[in-house]
């Protein structure tokens, strides 16, 4: 499947549990409706799995094992997304200012599970730690920089002293103003770099050789284009934001289910005829 | 509502202090409404709201409902994954002055349409503003359906409504 796809990497999650109504949707989607996290009382919910079994561990050592010539990046959550989602998205803004310590207290327990995850993985043979929580929408961040400062930068400050492998943010949205912060704490890369978010060719001018950049094709063009224009989309990225290196060529979001194949294979070919260096456009 | 909508788009505001306004308005209405006469606590339009058939995100749905009542207009929420003729069934029902219809899918975004569709069957399209909003809608999408607006936060959605429904109502 992956050569078929044209992937070069292959990747394995492993996340807390979200305590939320989960709601099915069509086609099996799954939605998360109300958080469960709403009082204190709802703290003894939150029980994960043991962080410090060897066991828990024993799906990724077998991935790895499995993986072939392939780079495997791990996935997880450091806890900020988890926490909007176990709070409920409204409980969680208004706790901000009427509960702190609630908002504290779930984000801490997520923290702390995932610092022990990321200690024991770093060891196990992944190539990239990946942390996957969406903090924008398309035309800023959910909340301030100041909340940003204040509440989640120093539990991710704890996180991070476990990351010992090249550490990849992945946020929705429009995620720029945290940016500099991420860069200064040891991010060496940003995904999705989503399409109308996230003007990637600005980001590639101010972070230069600070920050990979990963993805930014469009998942529109990919769900309802064609593959010619798929093709010039990833050509132009290529010509745009590949010069210097640092730019990973991929969708500018998950790769949903809505897709056109025959758009995601498009995109795969432009990558192998337009990405190899030096670059045609230099 | 106007000065958090000013402070949201300059960037000094966000969701949190959003949503907190909007319920300090919502609760500071109810006390006051009590004690006004019944032509000062008339609502500003009457607006139907609902995330389309098949999606059933509702944050931000839930942000322009929380905004829009906090600005004075009556809100008939229908929640999520709504079927074009709950759309025209409520908005006939309750005459209202405007539909706001959110999609967070690039699969559901054709829903945008077939809603404003069934409102051209009903006969009722010329009387009821639409509005579109969500993470994949855009200005041109909004045109090509054939909606009166499209709304990138929630912020924008009630200038929108408020220019929308007051130009109907003129």
């Amino acid at each position: 499947m992956a050569e078929h796809l044209g992937l070069d990497n292959l990747f394995f999650v492993i996340r807390a549990p979200v305590w939320a109504e989960k709601i099915s949707g069509k086609d099996g989607r799954l939605f998360y409706g109300d958080g469960k996290i709403q009082t204190e009382k709802d703290l003894s919910l939150m029980q994960f799995p043991d962080a410090d079994d060897d066991a828990f561990y024993s799906e990724a050592r077998a991935f790895l094992r499995h993986k072939g010539n392939y780079p495997v990046l791990f996935v997880t959550r450091i806890g900020i997304l988890s926490t909007m989602m176990s709070m409920g998205m409204e409980n969680f803004c208004v706790a901000l200012y009427e509960n702190r310590g609630l908002v504290e207290a779930v984000l801490d327990r997520y923290c702390d599970w995932t610092a022990k995850v990321a200690k024991r993985v770093c060891g196990l043979g992944f190539d990239v730690f990946i942390s996957t929580d969406d903090m924008a929408f398309n035309t800023t961040t959910f909340f301030s920089r100041a909340v940003f400062w204040d509440l989640v930068l120093p539990r991710y400050r704890r996180v991070r002293e476990n990351i010992t492998l090249p550490w990849i943010v992945h946020s929705d949205g429009n995620i720029a103003p945290f940016v500099d912060d991420l860069v200064d704490l040891g991010v060496i890369g940003l995904h999705p770099n989503e399409k109308g978010a996230i003007d990637i060719r600005a980001m590639k001018q101010r972070y230069g050789k600070r920050l990979s950049l990963l993805g930014n094709v469009d998942l529109n063009l990919l769900g309802m284009a064609t593959p010619e224009e798929v093709d010039r989309e990833v050509r132009e990225l290529i010509r745009d934001v590949g010069p210097g290196g640092g730019y990973v060529v991929t969708s500018g979001n998950s790769l949903a289910g809505y897709l056109l194949p025959e758009n995601v294979r498009a995109m795969a070919a432009a990558v192998r005829k337009y990405g190899n260096y030096p670059l045609a456009f230099a | 509502m106007d000065e958090v909508g000013r402070l949201f788009e300059c960037h000094e505001y966000f969701v949190p202090e959003m949503l907190i306004a909007a319920r300090a308005m919502r609760a500071a209405l109810e006390v006051v409404q009590s004690r006004l006469t019944k032509a000062q606590t008339e609502s500003k339009g009457k607006v139907v709201i609902g995330t389309v058939k098949g999606d059933l995100h509702d944050i931000g749905k839930n942000l322009v409902a929380a905004m829009l009542q906090g600005s004075g207009y009556e809100i008939l929420d229908l929640g999520t994954d709504v079927p074009p003729e709950k759309f025209v069934k409520t908005i006939e029902e309750n005459k209202a002055n405007a539909v706001a219809l959110s999609a967070l899918l690039t699969t559901t975004m054709p829903e945008m349409k077939n809603v404003i569709e069934a409102l051209v069957k009903a006969g009722i399209r010329d009387r009821v503003k639409v509005l579109v909003g969500g993470a994949p809608v855009t200005e041109e999408f909004a045109k090509q359906i054939g909606a009166d607006g499209y709304g990138e936060t929630a912020v924008a959605a009630v200038g929108l409504t408020r220019s929308l429904v007051a130009s109907a109502t003129a």
